[in-house]
């Protein structure tokens, strides 16, 4: 089989946050969906300057915490009062006070396990590749730089003009995002800016 | 960090309050005072038992808002926390009061010593303990002169510390208090904490628990102080909010990011106090013990069943859902409304503490309930107002306030 490359995209390393957040700024204003920012530590306004929206975990954790404190309700109702009545202390079968600590504990656990899955799902963590990490860019945005990556599936890509506007924004360093072999794991490929919902804190 | 650093130009004199904002405070707390005190005065001459069981609501309400927020500031020094250093000022503004508890406390000492004009603490009357078994047992810790030593000393700690942690702070603004003024609070913060733990624990069962003497819960310190500590911080937050609004803390100042902080603290401490409350009310239910149980019996009957699901309501439910969501705690009308709230929980919450062994068959307070709160609330209000109009709004040379400034979440 031939090796075949593909054009996955367009990098852009800086040296300091603040150069960063300058370009994320004007990326977001040129209308990117598909692009996102990987940085060593995490950078104060970077979400704000990429225009990231309100993280959706909140909801996602109280809605599974509501369904832990139903469960937990209904199955200590359902066992103490229905399938192995004891009485205790002279205790009504269903005492709501003895029915609290559970309640609360299957809020927090439902709660923790969704925001675990959430997360997970939301950063598509169970990708077992990316170009990038072919790129040896990861191996300097872990230590000390800075990358603005413009995914080749936006509407708006196109080589030259994608790396014209990270130069116009300040970035000396533009290098290519080349794919070697992939094709059909690529095209099934979500966005690598999938993580926005979950990196918010 | 961010790599910008705000400076900010703030002189060790104050920029006024704009007139409007502050006179309305002051003239709030003042009319307040005046008509507490009158309630007070004529209460004394109609009924000197309720006046006697009013004191000790208001006594303990101004007790808690003000030795909540020392232990706000002692914690900032303890923990050499940097983001609270620009709010640290107002919580400074109501520690300074710690002096008004110690004279708040002396009529305490006369309801000890006196219980046949006060009838406020059942075990200082010897006909009474000398019928029961337990109060008899009782005595070597509640009697009238170790009462007095330990209410002294606890007073005596708090007006101390008080002075120490806002005179130096005041004296680090003029350059007064030397280099090491930080490292000399930094230094005092843990044995005050140390001090304040017992000090308060011992103080709620004098003062809350004793009132119905028979009556015992190993958690009740504890209660007192989430209740405490949830108080100070919406009375600091409310400040905050206040001085804002009102220019003297510029917007450039205090921030959401501290706001939020704020914020999260009230929400976090109204949690604590439900998980706490809930474990006294808990672990006595399923005991079901009656030397334990009678006291919640009390409460849950003769009107007084309403009155305790205000608390949980006031203390905990309404908090909780206004500043669940991260917006809420950075919008200013949410933010001030779930304050006042947690405050009017604390003085609904010591209600409920303390008359339903006044009056068990009568839940409403009357206008005698009310004096002595007002003009004690009045009287701190007035006090507050007054240290923050001669003061600056921020430790303006504390070593921590550039990167405090520079906040981020």
């Amino acid at each position: 089989m031939a090796e075949r490359t593909r054009l996955a995209g367009v990098v852009g390393l800086f040296d300091d946050e603040d150069s960063l957040l300058a370009a994320a700024r004007r990326v977001r204003e040129a209308g990117w969906r598909r692009w996102d920012c990987h940085v060593p530590h995490p950078v104060h306004g970077l979400s704000g300057a990429m225009g990231l929206p309100p993280s959706r975990m909140g909801w996602i954790a109280i809605g599974a915490g509501a369904v832990g404190v139903a469960s937990a309700l209904l199955m200590q109702w359902w066992m103490s009062a229905v399938d192995y009545p004891v009485l205790i202390g002279g205790k009504p079968l269903a005492s709501w006070p003895a029915f609290v600590p559970i309640t609360f504990e299957l809020f927090v656990l439902f709660a923790a396990f969704a925001i675990t899955g959430g997360l997970v799902r939301m950063c598509r963590l169970w990708r077992w590749h990316h170009p990038l990490h072919d790129s040896g860019v990861m191996a300097e945005v872990s230590s000390s730089r800075f990358a603005i990556v413009l995914d080749a599936r936006d509407d708006r890509f196109e080589r030259d003009g994608s790396r014209l506007l990270l130069e116009e924004a300040g970035c000396t360093d533009v290098r290519d995002l080349v794919e070697e072999d992939g094709g059909e794991d690529a095209a099934a490929a979500p966005a690598p800016n999938g993580a926005r919902d979950g990196g918010h804190p | 960090m961010n790599g910008a650093r705000q400076t900010v130009t703030v002189g060790p004199c104050p920029v006024p309050l704009p007139a409007g904002g502050d006179v309305r405070m002051r003239l709030g707390s003042a009319a307040m005072l005046a008509a507490g005190a009158l309630l007070t005065a004529a209460g004394a001459a109609s009924d000197l038992h309720r006046v006697a069981a009013a004191w000790m609501w208001g006594f303990t309400f101004v007790w808690t808002i003000v030795v909540g927020a020392l232990f706000f500031v002692a914690v900032q020094h303890l923990t050499a926390s940097v983001w609270s250093a620009v709010v640290r000022r107002v919580a400074e503004a109501v520690a300074s009061h710690a002096w008004l508890v110690a004279v708040l406390f002396v009529p305490v000492v006369a309801f000890a010593w006196m219980p046949h004009a006060f009838h406020v603490f059942p075990w200082a009357d010897p006909g009474h303990v000398a019928g029961s078994e337990a109060l008899a047992g009782k005595a070597p810790y509640l009697n009238p002169l170790f009462f007095t030593i330990r209410g002294v000393a606890f007073v005596a700690i708090w007006a101390a510390y008080g002075r120490f942690f806002v005179g130096t702070s005041l004296a680090q603004d003029t350059g007064r208090a030397g280099a090491d003024a930080t490292v000399r609070m930094r230094r005092a913060a843990p044995v005050f904490v140390l001090l304040f733990a017992v000090s308060v624990t011992f103080g709620a069962i004098d003062w809350l628990m004793s009132l119905d003497p028979h009556w015992f819960s190993t958690i009740f310190g504890v209660y007192a102080f989430a209740g405490m500590f949830v108080t100070a911080l919406a009375v600091v937050t409310l400040g905050v909010l206040d001085l804002r609004a009102t220019g003297r803390l510029g917007s450039g100042v205090v921030r959401d990011d501290h706001v939020w902080s704020l914020g999260a603290l009230v929400f976090g401490m109204s949690c604590f106090w439900a998980y706490i409350a809930f474990s006294q009310f808990m672990l006595i239910w399923y005991g079901n013990l009656p030397e334990e149980t009678a006291w919640f019996q009390v409460r849950f009957a003769g009107g007084w069943e309403a009155v305790t699901v205000a608390v949980a309501f006031l203390r905990f439910v309404l908090p909780f859902l206004l500043l669940i969501a991260r917006p809420a705690k950075t919008s200013v009308p949410v933010l001030a409304t779930a304050c006042a709230i947690v405050i009017a929980g604390q003085a609904l919450d010591l209600y409920w503490l303390v008359m339903p062994g006044a009056h068990p068959d009568r839940a409403l307070p009357g206008w005698i309930e009310m004096g002595p709160i007002l003009a004690m609330t009045g009287a701190l209000g007035l006090g507050v107002w007054r240290f923050l109009n001669r003061n600056p709004a921020i430790p303006v040379r504390d070593p921590l306030l550039d990167r405090s400034l520079a906040h981020h979440l």
